[in-house]
This record gives structure tokens, sequence and C-alpha cells, in this order.
């Protein structure tokens, strides 16, 4: 019996075939799941028990829309690991990354071509912009590969470049506007914004200090 | 000390992970290697919890690349080196990566040695990250992740060695020579 089993030791037989589909199904597909295409998701106590499972696997249900469901880590488990200094990925991935984000998003955002809170876009970055960072072709071609395997970055449609990936659904709020303000400190780090987040992020001993 | 769902993030992210035997951590599987000092951390789901949902509800994992390719060459590796299938295939024993490539071409019905070899390293990649496979420079072994496969995916698997034990003698004799 795995360890998760205990936590479905109260089910029947139906509700847990039923929560461990929504489980498997928000922790494996690619897309966010459509909350009436699952009991599990549709039904709030059974959701409630997948939420738990997800928990004890450092995860927990992030709502994508209206009625569209998947799984990302909690932001107490991103806080555990951001303090231990763990980062699976490779800095050349994490710069093209960046990069990714940065001219599908962030400077779609800025002009209004792009609106909410949303990591996913439709205005891809193009290969000439990519080209244009100091990597090499060969590292650059495996960063891709990496990042495309991993479902951060995607093809866009007739090669006109790379989109963020389907994984960028996971992140929960929080994760989703810590990475809004990583972005406006390292793009525009002397602006009023980037003031006023790092102010915000300060040890309160250190607010409003203007030589912090 | 990590909690034991910062050590679940982390096998999720990057794969099942190596540590001292004495570190294994309550509530993940683990998959003891060959010299016993060690042992690997991995996820352990249980049944009901995989992709069989997925298909049902018209969804998708993130894509493979070239994925019959990949396919094919996890099927290779696992038959080379799956030595005794009366026993699980782990820890199973390393194979050349010639051997591996030399297999791969017969299974492909011949063909480009240069296209077959780069088709292999693709997808060795692949599934290295994933744990399905462990990667040295000269030869390839069965990932951690084959510890986890119950024994009704061992009849199938079997099934998929006796299928391919003419190209597996195959290689290994090419091997030899």
């Amino acid at each position: 019996m795995t360890h998760l089993e205990s936590h479905l030791a109260q089910l029947g037989d139906r509700q847990r075939a039923e929560v461990l589909a929504a489980f498997g199904a928000v922790r494996l597909s690619a897309d966010p799941i459509i909350e009436a295409s699952l009991p599990g998701l549709r039904d709030i106590t059974l959701r409630r028990v997948v939420d738990r499972l997800l928990a004890q696997t450092g995860r927990t249900l992030v709502k994508v829309d209206a009625g569209r469901w998947t799984a990302g880590y909690t932001d107490e488990v991103v806080d555990e690991l951001e303090a231990e200094g763990w980062q699976p990925l490779p800095e050349i991935d994490r710069a093209l990354l960046v990069a990714v984000l940065v001219h599908s998003v962030a400077v779609p955002r800025s002009q209004g071509r792009l609106v909410g809170d949303t990591w996913m876009s439709l205005h891809p970055t193009s290969l000439a912009e990519l080209n244009r960072m100091l990597i090499g072709p060969g590292e650059r071609k495996a960063a891709l590969r990496r990042l495309r395997a991993a479902g951060l970055v995607k093809i866009a449609a007739k090669g006109a470049g790379y989109l963020p990936g389907p994984q960028l659904q996971r992140l929960t709020p929080r994760a989703r506007r810590r990475l809004e303000e990583e972005l406006v400190m390292a793009a525009a780090p002397d602006s009023p914004l980037a003031a006023v987040i790092r102010d915000r992020r300060a040890p309160v001993s250190q607010q409003g200090d203007p030589n912090s | 000390m990590s909690s034991p769902q910062a050590w679940w993030a982390k096998i999720q992210t990057a794969g099942p992970l190596r540590v001292p035997t004495g570190d294994a951590i309550p509530g993940l599987a683990t998959a003891y290697d060959d010299d016993g000092a060690f042992v690997w951390l991995l996820p352990d789901y249980p049944e009901g919890a995989g992709h069989a949902t997925l298909a049902e509800i018209g969804s998708a994992p993130v894509p493979l690349e070239h994925p019959i390719e990949t396919r094919r060459v996890m099927a290779v590796v696992l038959c080379l080196c799956w030595h005794d299938q009366m026993t699980g295939p782990w820890p199973g024993r390393p194979v050349e990566r010639t051997t591996l490539v030399t297999a791969f071409r017969v299974l492909r019905g011949h063909g480009d040695t240069e296209s077959a070899r780069s088709i292999v390293s693709g997808a060795l990649n692949q599934l290295q990250r994933a744990g399905w496979v462990l990667l040295e420079p000269q030869t390839v072994r069965l990932g951690p992740r084959v510890a986890l496969w119950t024994a009704t995916d061992l009849v199938e698997l079997r099934e998929i060695c006796r299928d391919l034990a003419d190209i597996r003698a195959q290689a290994l004799g090419e091997a030899a020579l």
C-alpha cells in the first residue's frame, strides 16, 4: 500500500476510482482539465480529497479559469525549495525561458495586447530574438529541446518562434504575481514599480529606508 | 532537512534522486542501487492514478519528441539490460551504447548507422530526464523507475522482450565479434 492510499481509506470503491482519476489527470495532463469531465473535480467533496492527496505530494489544485483545473506546487513548498537553493533547470534554460516570457507575455501585456495575469500567450518570441542572445547555437538548441520536453515552452504555429508552454498554467496566483514582479525588477530595475516591489519585499525594519 | 512534500516536488521536477540509504524519506518509494549503499527516491502513486483517464477525456500529457522511436529505444534498452526475466528488471545490467545502436538498427530493418546513433542519443536523453534509463559515457542501464513496474506490467513487458529476442541475440552476437 502506498503512503497516499491511507488518505483514500474512507472512500467506497467508486469514489476512490473517481478521486484517483482526477488526481492523475490534473497531475499528468499538459493542459487543464474541464471540471465537468470528471466526477472527482465536479463534486466539491471529492475535489477536496483530490486536493488533500495533492498536498501530500507538495501540490495543490489550481483553478485556471471558470471550470478548468490543474495542479501546481504549493506556495509553502516553493518557499522551502527556494530557501534550499533548489533549482532543477540549468542557467541557459532559465535564460531562454525568461526571454520567451518577456517577449511573449510581459511586452504584450505592457502594450495592452494581453490582459489578466495569465502566462499563456499567442504572441510568439521569434527565433531571431532568441538567436540574439549570447548562447551558442548547439547549447541553445539543446536547452530549447529540454524546455519543450518539460512543457515550459512550445513551438508556435507555422514555426513562428516559441510560446510559453502549458506548464505555466500550473502557477498559483501568488507564483504568477511573483513571476511578474521578478520580470519587472529584471527589465526595469530603476522604475518606480520596481522600487515599490523591493520595498514590499524588504524586511519590515528596512521598509521606506531610502538607503536600503 | 526538507519536508516530505518538498522531496516529492524535487523528484517530480528533477526525476528520481539518489541518496545514501539511511536518508530514505517516508512516503516515497525506493529502489536500492546494486551496491546497497544508495537508494533512489521515487514517486509512489496508487494504482488508478495513471495515464488511463487522460485518453478517456481526450487529454494528453506533454508530448514526447519522436514518440515512436523513443519507445522503440526504451524497448531495446529493456530487452538488452533485463538479463534475468524470472526476476524484475531493476537494476539489470549495463549495455554498451554501440550494442544498443546495433539492436536499434536491426529493429528498424538496418539503415544508416549515423542516423540510428543520432536517434538513439536523442531518445536516451529524453528517457534519462524521466528516470527510465541511466547514462554513462560508454554504457546505458535501466533507470530506477523500472523498479516500480507492477507484476501486471511485467507480464506485458516479458512479451515484448520475447518478440525482440532475435534482435537481442543478433546485437549481442555482433557486439561480441
